[in-house]
């Protein structure tokens, strides 16, 4: 494997009662957590180089997959319609492999690309990502609530 | 790609367009009859592709948390082993993770009794990061070409001729005569 410090960190952000989340918010909401995902990593960081971050978001109606492999590029979009429904749950995977940012600003630019979904799209979610964290985002008086089960 | 092939590899840096390049391969050997088993490794502990493999229709097998070159070399070998012994598939087709060096996987694929020439590795080069895979990870693209049956040179819509041009110099002076496409596909 590569020896430069190019790091994987990925999340699963599952949005809580999401029966009627079309597919073009589901494109709106990737689009937005990539974006301010790799805009809050790229403020952070000195020499940020992004091997990727992509990111799934998988619904009753259909999934969509949204890529970015430069910090200011542009996001590609790919994703297909289901002709029977596949499940009730909404749940987006977030995965980056970045060279030049910390964990920690990895975290911190994750909170911030939850909250600025929760905020323009009014859902509610609860994350897990990997280390096994879990915490609460909840759109509402914009708490944001850090509830880790260990 | 001849008859003989059990092993199609689509290896390159990552977000090169691996999983689209062997998504469109897959549904057109589907298509035709042929039985493929699909091998996905991301270093990341929660995989994206996979989900995509999967929402089209696939049978794919899961190698996260690891690099099958290195660290999941074991997990690498089991799969193989299992689908060539126990699976009648035409096929295997493996997407290495984007920092994986490919000739620990040809190694581990030659443990598990598959010649080289049973073996088809398509590499793909981004035409768009073409500077940034040489000059940060030079070694990597290198090993990665050198081992290459096919380089696909992606993006080429997205990128300026010049690095077009510089994907296709850099590429030749790994591995002169190789067989080169360009692809508009990201």
């Amino acid at each position: 494997m590569l020896q430069i410090d190019f790091q994987p960190f990925a999340a699963i952000i599952t949005i809580d009662d999401s029966k009627d989340l079309d597919l073009e918010t589901s494109k709106k909401i990737l689009i937005t957590l990539i974006e301010t995902f790799a805009d809050a990593l790229n403020q952070s960081a000195e020499k940020l180089i992004i091997g990727h971050i992509k990111a799934i978001i998988d619904t009753d109606k259909g999934y969509i997959k949204a890529s970015l492999t430069e910090a200011k590029g542009r996001i590609h979009i790919v994703g297909d319609a289901y002709e029977q429904k596949k499940s009730n749950d909404s749940q987006i995977t977030l995965n980056s492999v970045i060279a030049g940012a910390t964990k920690e600003s990895e975290n911190e630019a994750l909170n911030q690309a939850i909250q600025q979904i929760c905020d323009l799209y009014d859902i509610e979610v609860h994350v897990s990502h990997e280390h096994h964290h879990e915490h609460d985002h909840n759109h509402d008086h914009h708490h944001h609530d850090h509830e880790h089960h260990h | 790609m001849n008859n003989k092939i059990k092993c199609y590899i689509v290896s390159g840096f990552l977000g090169s367009g691996k999983t689209t390049h062997l998504l469109n391969q897959t549904k057109e050997w589907i298509k035709n009859g042929k039985k493929c088993a699909v091998i996905v490794n991301e270093i990341s502990e929660f995989g994206v592709d996979n989900i995509e493999y999967a929402n089209n229709g696939m049978e794919v097998t899961e190698l996260f948390d690891g690099c099958i070159c290195c660290s999941m070399n074991a997990g690498l070998h089991t799969a193989v082993d299992m689908l060539l012994k126990d699976f009648n598939v035409d096929l295997i087709c493996i997407e290495p993770s984007g920092v994986a060096d490919i000739k620990g996987v040809l190694a581990i694929l030659k443990d598990c009794g598959l010649q080289r020439d049973e073996i088809y590795n398509v590499m793909i080069i981004d035409a768009v990061r073409i500077g940034m895979l040489i000059e940060v990870i030079g070694p990597l693209t290198e090993t990665g070409i050198q081992n290459a049956d096919k380089v696909i040179i992606s993006k080429v819509g997205l990128a300026p001729p010049e690095d077009v041009q510089k994907s296709h110099d850099f590429i030749n002076s790994q591995q002169p005569g190789v067989e080169i496409e360009e692809s508009q596909v990201d």
